[in-house]
């Protein structure tokens, strides 16, 4: 081989390496532009969500007052709650909040949507904003509201002739409660279950209709099985929210000298209360330990209807 | 303050600002802003206020600074008991702002109508009877209220003159499960609200209370001294008709406090401790300091001995002289509960435990406590462990 060739050679070899070099610079740059667009995201993720969730954990197995040192007890906080009264009886009223108004709630927005979107409704322009007002309302100025209508002398004593202490009694205070939760919840299901029924083929309908199906059937044989996903989703977040209910029950039935630095008494008081409470109490690690019980408590639920609802095959 | 203080102090005061920063809008959200100060170890204050029932905490984790040395000298100036919530534990930490007494605010003039003296009202049952008669004659008004779940105070000011305790030191346990002075005071709250002399749907600090207070509905509360600003505040127009009195024996109680009192500490961290010291003592203990921070408060009874006799306080613009005659002979059987480093925790329990009573067909409170006592025991363990 001679010289001229060897120079060749490498030239060529020198030019074999600097453009794939060029090319796998512009390769890295296509790579990492959507991560930088992603990165505040993540960055916000990482510093408001991850890290704090990792230090939950660890910290649920600890005594910490909030200050000073932090004594490793390993699963004594876990076990100090399943062993409180307390919060079993809180999470009764957070199984009542969640079953009770169920139903109404989902069955009621379906129900709405369905009249909507039907040629009965003759102004559906009008309906959806009305149902949809108390979402948008602030739930602390529902609940102030809601304070006035059932207080002794309120609207809805009046109106029905009632004497029922509403606000005060502990077993009507939960009723209260699940008024609010559906006054408030049934406009945004009937929003979902209307978003949900332009899904269903008006076609499918016609046809259902031609072949002598009346409306109910048309409802349960063609519009419920059409609307299996948006009913599994109205499902799987009604118990996420019911879960972490905290606000409604406090403000409506609690009372700024109550028992607990919450307000709500313990008869209606939610799970979500155990995580406020312990911190008020300076027990931040118990605080933790109940919050991560919430969170198992939401996953179990959530993954039990996916298994329940999901469409057969899927 | 601040300014009568450094124009009285100019020379040791110069350069000094005082700088005041809102704990929250209620005592849980200013003792959760301190936890998290220490936590960090940044913007600490110089000076913080606490109720005293949240002082064992911060004495038992360290946090706190011992200020005997500076508050010691001016010991004499104030009343036994501002003495009493200097200390916790044998550590002098705080300067005292306002010592709650157990006081019987109640109308006068519908008193007088019913016939009820309060001088004579001695017992639970001589209140509820009293209670009655009002009733007689003002039907729809009562002598208390007690909510199905009652603020925390309202129980703890029973429980701080009976004799009761949640737990011991040594051994280190929670013991409210047995404890007869706890039983007596939840007892004691389900008696009255079954009565009918006691008003079961108002919650103090509602806007049913407020006007509860102010339209006679509520003829009379069993209280504390920090109550008389809010009274005059609810009701301006019944300046005069509003009286003061001793509190009967309620659920075996005589005498006792609400929470102590009020107080401020200086936390271990403190980076100007002798300039905040300073600033305290020289105002709240000392007769010149407390006059001037009497002057902007008027309802405010000083707890400089000397002060006591002032005319403002003699003869209280809104209560007359019954509120500091009630006061001064609340002071000879004031008591302090025996408050741990877990009080928050235990007031909570109990509080839930309380209401859970209250609106149970049970008619002994045992089992409540019992439930209290084994989730406290589970949950807090040694009540002083930091």
């Amino acid at each position: 081989m001679s010289q001229l060739q060897l120079a060749h050679r490498r030239r060529d070899r020198e030019e074999v390496r600097t453009l794939p070099r060029r090319r796998s610079g512009r390769a890295l740059l296509d790579r990492t532009v959507p991560y930088l667009f992603l990165a505040p995201f993540l960055v916000s993720f990482i510093v408001f969500f991850a890290a704090p969730s990792i230090v939950s954990i660890v910290l649920s197995f600890y005594r910490y007052r909030g200050y000073g040192t932090a004594s490793y007890i390993g699963f004594h906080n876990y076990v100090a709650l399943f062993q409180s009264p307390e919060f079993w009886q809180s999470a009764r009223v957070t199984l009542f909040y969640w079953l009770v108004p169920l139903v109404p709630l989902l069955g009621g927005g379906f129900l709405l949507a369905v009249l909507v979107r039907s040629k009965l409704a003759k102004l559906p322009s009008v309906f959806k904003p009305l149902l949809f007002v108390p979402q948008v309302m602030a739930p602390v100025a529902a609940a102030m509201v809601w304070r006035v209508i059932l207080s002794d002398n309120g609207v809805l004593n009046s109106l029905l002739g009632l004497h029922v202490d509403w606000l005060n009694d502990p077993s009507a205070g939960k009723w209260a409660v699940v008024l609010l939760l559906l006054w408030g919840g049934i406009g945004w299901y009937f929003v979902i279950f209307l978003a949900g029924l332009t899904n269903v083929p008006d076609e499918l309908l016609e046809a259902a209709h031609l072949d002598g199906a009346n409306a109910m059937q048309r409802i349960r044989h063609v519009t419920l099985p059409m609307m299996r996903p948006i009913i599994l989703f109205a499902v799987v977040i009604d118990t996420i929210s019911s879960f972490q209910l905290f606000t409604e029950p406090n403000l409506l039935v609690g009372a700024a000298g109550a028992a607990s630095a919450t307000g709500a008494p313990p008869t209606a008081a939610p799970v979500m209360n155990q995580v406020v409470d312990n911190i008020d109490a300076g027990q931040f690690g118990l605080s933790a330990a109940a919050g991560w019980l919430l969170f198992l408590a939401v996953g179990i639920f959530s993954i039990l209807q996916f298994r329940l609802l999901r469409e057969r095959g899927k | 303050m601040w300014g009568t203080y450094t124009a009285a102090n100019p020379s040791t005061t110069k350069g000094q600002s005082l700088n005041v920063v809102s704990g929250g809008g209620s005592d849980t959200d200013s003792v959760s802003k301190f936890r998290l100060e220490l936590s960090s170890g940044k913007n600490i204050p110089d000076i913080t206020e606490l109720n005293y029932d949240e002082v064992p905490e911060f004495v038992n984790s360290g946090a706190l600074a011992d200020i005997s040395a500076a508050v010691t000298p001016d010991l004499g100036n104030v009343t036994t008991a501002a003495k009493t919530l200097t200390s916790y534990d044998g550590q002098t930490v705080a300067v005292p702002i306002q010592v709650n007494e157990k006081l019987w605010f109640y109308r006068a003039d519908l008193f007088a109508k019913a016939g009820i003296d309060p001088a004579q009202v001695k017992t639970q049952a001589d209140f509820v009877a009293a209670g009655k008669k009002l009733q007689a004659v003002e039907p729809g008004s009562y002598i208390w209220n007690l909510p199905a779940s009652p603020a925390p105070y309202q129980w703890g000011m029973v429980v701080s003159g009976n004799g009761a305790s949640y737990s011991t030191k040594s051994p280190c346990a929670i013991t409210v499960g047995s404890d007869p002075g706890t039983a007596q005071a939840f007892q004691a709250m389900k008696d009255l609200r079954n009565s009918g002399a006691v008003s079961t749907s108002i919650g103090d600090f509602t806007p049913q209370w407020q006007s509860a207070l102010a339209n006679g509905t509520l003829a009379s509360t069993l209280s504390a001294s920090w109550l008389p600003t809010f009274i005059e505040q609810y009701a301006p127009a019944l300046k005069g008709k509003w009286a003061v009195a001793q509190w009967p024996e309620i659920g075996g109680a005589v005498g006792g406090s609400e929470a102590g009192g009020a107080v401020f500490v200086i936390p271990a961290a403190s980076p100007h401790k002798a300039q905040a010291l300073a600033f305290l003592t020289k105002t709240l203990m000392t007769a010149s300091g407390a006059s001037a921070y009497l002057q902007k408060n008027t309802a405010y009874i000083p707890n400089v001995t000397s002060l006591l006799q002032s005319p403002s306080v003699q003869d209280n613009s809104y209560f007359g002289p019954s509120l500091i005659k009630a006061y001064l002979a609340a002071s000879s059987t004031y008591k302090v509960f025996p408050y741990d480093a877990s009080n928050s925790a235990e007031t909570t329990a109990l509080g839930d435990q309380l209401a859970n009573y209250l609106n149970s067909p049970a008619t002994s409170p045992s089992s409540f406590l019992q439930t209290a006592q084994s989730q406290l025991a589970s949950q807090v363990g040694c009540p002083y462990s930091q």
